[in-house]
């Protein structure tokens, strides 16, 4: 059976009083921006707090929040955790976020470092992908907050979906990176809280061991170690996890943007604070069978089992975790997505004598455009958010052996960075179409480390990274 | 022509027999190798105690059932190998086509070979990262 657990009225409440609080919050922090750096990296200057903070509310995302019971939902306990392996990228890119910033102490993008690293073919190869994962996720993010709305109050996927995205689009063009950062701490503080309040109803409410019969009787195969498409996705989620943070702009401008002292750290830290959050997120989902949900589109268990067990006051608490896990992920990609496309785009190709003043304008219309094409490309709901989502791991864990191999030895080259992202796509494509979505990235990363090694090797052309150093510094005096 | 009428008068006055007519049944797939599909039906008019019956026989002997209140989809996941039949019913009639979904999952083989080939990945990037840092001194 299917109900709605919130009224329209209550959920358009929240969604207002939160939209106008995060929005008023941008307006005020937006104050303190007085240039490109302050509007774009926050300054250079975030702490330990704030950085951890904003790199964990980011990646709770409509991705864990959404997502993790879906594959709960379809792939069973190693669905569950094999989507907690995503923490790994986290922690992994602590080390990466201290050497990033030392090469490129004045660096804007990730795009500047593949553009100064393996040069302008591969700089445009990495910015196409850059940009097709940024859309995937920024649509997957809308999609998530219309499914949300719509499964615990019954408003319409279009409103829900058009507000949620009116609000992030306005504090994210108020106040730039400063906002996103303040209001990702905010964030963090209610998402913690919330699921810790969660697990504790849904605990007290299900029976681990009235779940465990059923699930046995009707859906064996979720409990099952040896459930094929669940091992094949374990190593899948952990290498997609990794390869979209390793090669995104979000991560990358927080790098630039973090204290060299606290980059290293925040990343670990946010890593270890995230695993246990899409256990707790999936868990909920293999109550579905017990309660007798019917779940229409899998992307929608874990709010209708939310909404379910945990009655009106829990849908309210859901609904808020949910909606500002979205607002953290969706402003914080906003935000790195135009810096992308202002710094690569307009200031790398359209208009390359660009002051900052001009960019700084740029920046804003880029936001505004992007929140309109996300809409335009969420209304039509084309697809289930895991299927979104994981057809942008064949791209992103692609980009995982050019940035690493880029950024720490000299012998990998351009050209072979370029195929090794092109190759590793196209047959991470082949396996996503021809065996599933859960063996994509596996694909893509195993060819693409052939690849680049196999060419880096025949090219036999070592980079010189004292160079890289000093044209950063050079271009830093000369904007 | 008289032979006729019983069927008619039953026609005339039961309701689930005219939604028979209106509820057409269908899955996204025929063949899955996760467990997992969506069930999907239309309907002119809803039906009251509409439920999913799921069978491992065409005859449908002991048939698990699912009441869906409103729904006009179900996602189904987590079944073992096998042939699986679906139908909609109402308390005690069927209301619609019944479809069938053979669930055959991957191979052990090929699930183990992108796993192996997964972990094979991950520890050569903690390797290479580990040394890429010692290297550059951090």
């Amino acid at each position: 059976m299917n109900y709605s657990a919130l009224s329209p009225d209550i959920a358009l409440v929240i969604l207002v009083v939160f939209g106008l609080a995060w929005i008023a919050f941008g307006y005020i922090l937006g104050k303190q921006n007085k240039n490109l750096e302050d509007y774009m990296l926050a300054g250079r200057n975030v702490g330990f707090a704030f950085a951890a903070a904003t790199a964990m509310a980011t990646w709770v995302t409509s991705n864990t929040t959404m997502t993790a019971p879906q594959v709960t939902y379809e792939l069973g306990v190693w669905g569950m955790v094999g989507y907690s392996l995503g923490a790994v990228g986290l922690l992994l890119f602590a080390p990466l976020a201290k050497r990033i910033k030392r090469l490129l102490p004045h660096g804007f993008t990730s795009g500047d470092f593949i553009r100064e690293r393996f040069g302008v073919t591969a700089w445009r190869v990495f910015l196409i992908i850059s940009l097709f994962y940024a859309f995937g996720w920024l649509i997957s993010l809308g999609m998530a907050g219309g499914i949300l709305v719509n499964a615990l109050s019954g408003v319409p996927y279009h409103l829900g979906m058009t507000v949620i995205l009116v609000v992030c689009v306005s504090y994210t063009l108020l106040g730039g990176l400063r906002a996103v950062i303040a209001t990702d701490f905010v964030q963090t503080i209610i998402i913690i809280a919330g699921v810790v309040f969660i697990a504790y109803l849904v605990i007290s409410n299900v029976g681990f061991e009235r779940m465990h019969s059923d699930l046995m009787a009707e859906r064996p195969m979720l409990l099952d170690l040896l459930f094929p498409a669940a091992v094949m996705f374990l190593f899948n989620n952990l290498l997609f996890g990794v390869g979209e943070i390793f090669h995104s702009n979000v991560w990358w401008s927080r790098a630039f943007a973090f204290r060299e002292s606290t980059g290293a750290r925040a990343y670990f830290v946010a890593g270890l604070f995230w695993i246990p959050i899409p256990i707790v997120a999936g868990f909920i989902a293999l109550a579905a069978p017990s309660l007798g949900i019917i779940v229409p589109s899998s992307d929608m268990v874990g709010p209708l089992v939310a909404g379910q067990i945990l009655g009106t006051t829990g849908a309210i608490v859901v609904f808020i975790i949910v909606f500002s896990a979205l607002a953290s992920s969706l402003d914080s990609l906003l935000a790195a997505t135009a810096d992308l496309i202002t710094q690569d785009i307009y200031r790398g190709h359209i208009n390359p004598g660009a002051s900052d003043e001009q960019c700084f304008r740029a920046g804003r219309y880029i936001i505004v455009g992007l929140g309109l094409m996300t809409w335009i490309l969420c209304v039509p709901r084309l697809t289930t958010l895991a299927s979104l989502l994981y057809f942008t791991g064949a791209f992103v864990a692609s980009a995982i052996w050019p940035i690493v191999f880029g950024l720490y030895y000299r012998w990998a080259t351009g050209l072979a960075a370029t195929l090794a992202m092109v190759c590793g796509t196209l047959f991470g494509l082949m396996a996503y179409f021809l065996i599933g979505y859960y063996v994509a990235a596996v694909a893509a990363c195993a060819i693409s480390l052939l690849v680049i090694v196999l060419v880096s090797r025949w090219q036999d052309k070592p980079f010189d990274f004292d160079a890289l150093a000093a044209r950063s510094a050079q271009e830093a005096n000369t904007t | 022509m008289l032979y006729c009428l019983p069927w008619l008068i039953l026609l005339a006055t039961n309701p689930s027999v005219w939604a028979a007519e209106n509820l057409s049944l269908s899955a996204s797939t025929t063949i899955s190798n996760e467990g997992y599909f969506v069930l999907d039906w239309q309907t002119d008019s809803p039906v009251e105690d509409l439920t999913l019956e799921q069978a491992s026989d065409q005859n449908f002997s002991n048939p698990l059932q699912r009441s869906l209140a409103g729904a006009s989809a179900a996602t189904i996941t987590g079944l073992a190998d096998g042939t699986y039949f679906f139908r909609l019913t109402d308390s005690n009639s069927p209301l619609s086509n019944t479809v069938n979904v053979t669930v055959a999952h991957h191979s052990l083989g090929r699930a183990g070979s992108f796993f192996l080939l997964g972990l094979v990945l991950f520890s050569i990037l903690i390797v290479t990262i580990l040394k890429g840092n010692r290297q550059a001194g951090i």
